[in-house]
C-alpha cells in the first residue's frame, strides 16, 4: 500500500510539468520575416512577413477560388524594441505571433547606420530563435519596402531572399549566427545586402498576358559593420565572394576574364606575353566549385603579417578567346591569366575593406588567435588601428581540370586562331 | 450437480460393474438419462439379451463397429454356451488383433470412454466392459492458415483436431526427443492438451513449471487455447502477449527446436507457444524463406511501422500543437494551409478518426460476406473523402490515420499487434496535454514495463535486454540459417549451439 502511494506520488509531479503552451496551429500568425527600420523619431518600426495559410492551398477544392490572393500578409507596429514592438503588433493580429519559423530578419539602411547593437540581443534570446537564420541589410531602403514586395517565382518574399542567398554561392545561410560568431571574434560584423532592383530595361506591357521584368527583391553584396556594430560600407556582388572564399564559406562561383588574342599565336609564350596587351581580347569563363584558403599569419617583430594562399578547382565553361583549348599549354595559359587576375581583385577588394571599413571580416585577427594566443592576447585590443596597416601577401592557385565537354571550339576557324 | 463436482475431482472409489446385464444397463441408462445420442445396442440370441453396445452417435466408426466387433460376438456368442463367468483375455481373443480393445472393471471409466468415443462393450454374466476404440470424428481437411499468410512456406494449418496436430509436428520431427505429454482440462469439457516439448534443448524447470501451472487450472471448461494462455500468463495485466500463439505447424515446430514448449488443446486451431519473447513476435515466416539480405531489409520495414502505429498520430498532434519550430518551414505552411478551417483542435480530430478507423476495421472482422463492400465503401467515403471535403478534418491527418492504419497490419503477430493499437489511444491524449514531453514519459514507462515482463523467467525483451550479442544476428538482422547456431541462453541448460559451425 505505501509502495503503491509512493508510486502515484512520485507520478503526479511528472504530470505537473510540460508544455502547458499548446497552441492549435490555426490559432497561430506564423512569421516568416521580420523588419525592424528606424524612425525620424528614434522609435522602431517593426514590419512582420505571415504566413496567410488560405492563400498557400494548393491544389485542392479551394484551390482555385484563392488563386489572386497572395501567400503572404505583411503587418507593421511601433515600439521601442523588438518584443515591444510585437506586443503593438499583437493587437492588430487576431491570432498569436509565432516567431518559431522567423528565418529571416531584415534591417533597413537607417538603422544600420545607427547601430545594430541595439535590437540584435532578442534574435539570440528568445528560445524560439532558429540557428539557421539569415540576417540582412536593406540597401538604400527600408525593411518594410523590400518586405512588402511580392515575388514572382515564390508565394514569399522573405523566403525568396533567403534562397536567392543559398544560390549565390554561400551554400550554407545562416548569417545571424555567423554575425553573432565575427562580432565576438575580430569584433565588426558582415551581413548579406539586399536591394529593391528595377528591370534593366523598362518595358511595356503591350498585352495582358506579358510578363517583362519587374522590380524585384535582390542580393546587392554585403553590409560591413565596423567594431561599433554601424555600418561601415558596402562590398558589391561581384567583391563579396573575396570575403566569401578568405573565410572558406564560397561554395561556387564563376569567374570571367579577358585573354589576350596574341596568345593563340604564340604556343608557348608565358602568362607575361597574354597580359602585355589586353586591348583585343575575348572572354573567358571558369566555373570553380573547390575552394580551399590558408591563411598564415607571420610577424615581424611586433606588426603582424599574413600569408594567405586561395585555391580552387574548376573548368573552363565558355571560351570565347581563339585559344584552342585541346592543346594543354593553352589552358595551362587560362589558368595562369585567371590567377593573375583573381590575385588583383582581392587584392583590391582587401584593400578597400583595410582603408575604407577598417573592419577585419576576413577574420584575419582570428588566425592569430588561434596561432599564437598569447600575442593576440596584446594585439586584440588594438587590432582595430592594425588591421589596416597589416601587410598581406595573397597568392591564387586555381586548378583547371576540365574544359567542359568539348576541348576545340565546335566553331570552325577563329579570328587570329589557328586553324 | 454434485455428483458432476464429485467426478470430477480427485481419484473416487471405483464403482465396480455387475456381472449382471440389466444392472449395468441400468446404471448406464441412469447415467445418459436425456442424453439423446447414446446408442445402445443389443446382441440378443434366441430371445435373451446377451450383450449390449453402447457408443456416441457420430463419434463411432459404425461400419467397423458392424464388421469388426458386432458380426465376431454374435459369431461367439451363438456358439458359446451361456457360462457364468468368462475371462477377459478369452473374450478379447474373439477380436480380430488390430482392434484396440480394453477391458474396464469400474462404470465410471466406462461412462468416461463412451463419452470419449470409444464404443462399450457389455456381456452378460461379465462384471467388466471392454471399450473399443472405435472413435471416428468428423473433420474438416487440412486448410491452410488464414491469419498466418505467407508467400512461400508450408500451405498447412493446425485444425481442430488435437491428434491431427501432434501428427503434423511428428512428421516434421521424426525424433524420439519430441515428447508430447498429454492432459486433459476442464471439468466438464475435460479437454485433452499436449504439452509438447524437445527433450535435451528444453529447460526441465521450464517443462516441470508448465505442466504445474496447468496443473493449478481449475475451470468448468476450456473453450479456446486462449483460456489456458489467460490462466498461465505472467501478467495478465499486461498488454503484450507473453504466449504466442500460432497456426502453423512449421513456427511450432522452429519454437520447439529453440527450447520452447508448445501446448495444443482438443478442438483448437492454435497452438500455444511459450515462453514468448518480444522479438518472436515481430518475426515473420516469410523472413525465413526469402533471402536473408531482404528478409533483413523488410524486417527493419517491419521494425519502423511497429513505431509509426504507436507514434505516428502523438507525434503529428504533439509537432502541430507544441513544437512548430520543430517542422520544417514549408511543410508547416502547407500543414497550417490544410488545416485552416477546421473546427477541430488536432488531438480531438486525431481521436475521432482512430476512432473511426478501429470501429471501420471492427466491423470489418465480423462482416457477413454479403455486406462486405457496403461497409468498405461506406468507410472509404467517410475517412478518406467527405469529412475532408466537409472541411471536418484536415487532409494530412487522413494522411496520418491511414498510415498509422497500415501499420498497425504489419504485425506478424496479431494479438502483438493490438496491444500497440491500443497503446496509440492513451498515448494520443498525453501526446495532446504534454506534447513530446508526455510521449517521452509514456515511452520510458513502457519501456521500463517491457523489460520487467519476464514471463516462465525468460526477460521478454531477451535478447537485446538483456543483451545476447550472439542471438542478436535473428533480432537486429536476419543471419544466413548457418549462422543463427545459438540458441538463447535462458530457454536451455548447458547446450548453447544448435549445430556444429560450418566446414569445422
Amino acid at each position: 500500500m505505501v509502495r503503491k502511494i509512493g508510486l502515484i506520488l512520485l507520478v503526479f509531479p511528472l504530470a505537473l510539468t510540460g508544455c502547458w503552451d499548446r497552441q492549435e496551429l490555426n490559432d497561430q500568425a506564423i512569421i516568416l520575416g521580420w523588419g525592424m527600420d528606424l524612425m525620424e523619431n528614434g522609435s522602431y518600426l517593426a514590419t512582420a512577413n505571415l504566413v496567410l495559410p488560405l492563400a498557400s492551398q494548393t491544389g485542392g477544392q479551394q484551390g482555385g477560388e484563392q488563386g489572386g490572393r497572395s501567400g503572404f500578409m505583411t503587418e507593421s507596429a511601433y515600439g521601442r524594441n523588438n518584443r515591444d514592438a510585437q506586443q503593438n503588433m499583437q493587437r492588430k493580429l487576431s491570432r498569436v505571433l509565432f516567431p518559431g519559423h522567423r528565418r529571416n530578419i531584415f534591417i533597413g539602411e537607417k538603422l544600420a547606420e545607427q547601430g545594430v547593437f541595439s535590437i540584435m540581443d532578442e534574435y539570440g534570446r528568445s528560445p524560439l530563435m532558429r540557428p539557421r537564420t539569415n540576417i540582412f541589410v536593406v540597401r538604400e531602403g527600408t525593411a518594410q519596402e523590400a518586405m512588402s514586395l511580392a515575388y514572382q517565382l515564390e508565394t514569399n518574399p522573405a523566403i525568396a531572399v533567403q534562397k536567392i542567398q543559398e544560390k549565390s554561392g554561400a551554400s550554407i545561410s545562416r548569417s545571424l549566427l555567423d554575425f553573432y560568431i565575427s562580432a565576438n571574434g575580430t569584433g565588426c560584423g558582415v551581413m548579406p545586402a539586399l536591394i529593391l532592383l528595377p528591370p534593366e530595361v523598362k518595358l511595356d506591357k503591350k498585352s495582358k498576358n506579358d510578363s517583362p521584368p519587374q522590380t524585384t527583391l535582390g542580393l546587392y553584396g554585403a553590409a560591413v559593420f565596423n567594431n561599433r556594430l554601424k555600418l561601415a560600407g558596402y562590398l558589391k556582388f561581384d567583391e563579396y565572394w573575396v570575403r566569401l572564399w578568405m573565410t572558406n564559406r564560397l561554395s561556387q562561383r564563376a569567374f570571367t576574364t579577358i585573354v589576350n588574342a596574341v596568345d593563340a599565336d604564340q604556343p608557348g609564350g608565358g602568362a607575361a606575353d597574354a597580359l602585355s596587351g589586353a586591348t583585343k581580347g575575348q572572354t573567358v569563363t571558369v566555373n570553380v566549385d573547390n575552394f580551399k584558403s590558408h591563411i598564415t599569419p607571420g610577424f615581424d617583430g611586433d606588426r603582424p603579417s599574413f600569408r594567405i594562399l586561395l585555391e580552387g578547382k574548376g573548368f573552363i565553361e565558355e571560351n570565347d578567346s581563339p585559344l584552342n583549348l585541346s592543346q594543354p599549354g593553352n589552358v595551362q595559359k587560362v589558368e595562369d591569366r585567371m590567377n593573375q587576375y583573381l590575385e588583383e581583385k582581392v587584392e583590391r577588394v582587401v584593400a578597400k575593406v583595410q582603408k575604407e571599413f577598417k573592419s577585419d571580416i576576413f577574420g584575419l585577427g582570428d588566425t592569430i588567435h588561434r596561432r599564437h594566443p598569447y600575442r593576440w592576447k596584446k594585439l586584440a585590443s588594438d587590432w582595430e588601428t592594425l588591421f589596416p596597416e597589416v601587410e598581406l601577401d595573397i597568392k591564387v592557385k586555381l586548378n583547371i581540370t576540365g574544359t567542359g565537354i568539348t576541348a576545340e571550339s565546335l566553331l570552325p576557324t577563329r579570328d587570329g586562331g589557328e586553324k | 450437480m454434485e455428483q458432476q463436482t464429485t467426478t470430477a475431482g480427485k481419484q473416487m472409489q471405483p464403482e465396480l460393474l455387475q456381472p449382471e446385464l440389466a444392472v449395468n444397463i441400468g446404471r448406464m441408462q441412469q447415467e445418459f438419462q436425456n442424453c439423446s445420442d447414446i446408442m445402445y445396442r443389443s446382441c440378443s440370441i434366441g430371445g435373451v439379451d446377451r450383450a449390449t453396445l453402447i457408443y456416441v452417435d457420430g463419434m463411432c466408426d459404425t461400419r467397423a463397429l458392424d464388421e469388426f466387433v458386432l458380426r465376431p460376438l454374435q459369431e461367439y456368442l451363438r456358439h458359446d454356451p451361456l457360462v457364468d463367468e468368462h475371462r477377459d483375455a478369452e473374450l478379447q481373443g474373439i477380436f480380430i488383433p488390430t482392434l484396440k480393445l480394453r477391458a474396464v472393471y469400474d462404470a465410471q471409466e466406462v461412462i468416461k470412454g463412451v463419452l470419449c468415443g470409444e464404443t462399450a462393450v457389455l456381456i452378460e454374466g461379465n462384471n467388466f466392459a471392454l471399450l473399443a476404440d472405435l472413435v471416428k470424428l468428423e473433420q474438416r481437411s487440412i486448410e491452410e492458415p488464414t491469419s498466418e499468410k505467407v508467400v512461400r512456406g508450408p500451405r498447412d494449418a493446425f485444425m481442430e483436431s488435437l491428434r491431427t496436430n501432434t501428427t503434423m509436428l511428428r512428421r516434421r520431427i521424426r525424433s524420439s526427443k519430441l515428447k508430447l505429454e498429454s492432459m486433459t482440462l476442464g471439468r466438464l469439457t475435460e479437454t485433452a492438451i499436449v504439452i509438447g516439448y524437445m527433450e535435451g534443448i528444453v529447460k526441465d524447470s521450464l517443462v516441470q513449471e508448465v505442466k504445474s501451472r496447468l496443473q493449478k487450472i481449475d475451470i468448468d471448461g476450456i473453450i479456446h487455447s486462449s483460456n489456458i494462455e489467460e490462466y498461465i500468463e505472467d501478467k495478465a495485466f499486461s498488454p503484450f502477449p507473453q504466449i504466442q500463439n500460432t497456426e502453423r505447424p512449421d513456427v511450432a515446430v522452429s519454437s520447439l527446436l529453440e527450447g520452447k514448449v508448445i501446448i495444443i488443446t482438443d478442438n483448437t486451431p492454435f497452438v500455444l507457444i511459450l515462453p514468448m519473447t518480444y522479438w518472436s513476435g515481430l518475426q515473420a515466416v516469410d523472413d525465413y524463406t526469402d533471402r536473408f539480405i531482404y528478409a533483413t531489409f523488410v524486417r527493419w520495414i517491419r521494425y519502423t511501422f511497429v513505431h509509426i502505429s504507436l507514434l505516428l498520430p502523438s507525434l503529428y498532434v504533439a509537432l502541430t500543437t507544441y513544437h512548430l519550430q520543430v517542422i520544417p518551414t514549408p511543410l508547416v505552411v502547407s500543414i497550417a494551409s490544410a488545416r485552416e478551417g477546421v473546427p477541430l483542435p488536432a488531438v480531438a480530430e486525431a481521436l475521432i478518426m482512430e476512432f473511426i478507423f478501429e470501429g471501420l476495421r471492427e466491423a470489418g472482422i465480423r462482416l457477413p460476406q454479403q455486406v462486405g463492400p457496403a461497409v468498405s465503401i461506406a468507410g472509404a467515403l467517410v475517412i478518406g473523402q467527405a469529412v475532408v471535403a466537409a472541411g471536418i478534418i484536415s487532409t494530412p491527418m487522413v494522411i496520418i490515420v491511414s498510415l498509422t492504419g497500415i501499420a498497425s497490419f504489419a504485425f506478424p503477430l496479431y494479438n502483438l499487434g493490438t496491444a500497440y493499437r491500443m497503446m496509440r489511444f492513451p498515448l494520443l491524449i498525453i501526446a495532446g496535454i504534454l506534447g513530446f514531453y508526455g510521449i517521452v514519459l509514456f515511452l520510458i514507462l513502457l519501456s521500463v514495463h517491457m523489460v520487467t515482463l519476464k514471463p516462465f523467467g525468460v526477460p521478454y525483451m531477451a535478447p537485446y535486454a538483456p543483451r545476447s550479442i550472439g542471438n542478436l544476428n535473428d533480432v537486429l538482422v536476419r543471419a544466413p540459417k548457418y549462422r543463427m547456431r545459438k540458441l538463447l541462453p535462458w530457454l536451455t541448460d548447458g547446450k548453447t549451439e544448435r549445430f556444429p559451425k560450418r566446414g569445422g
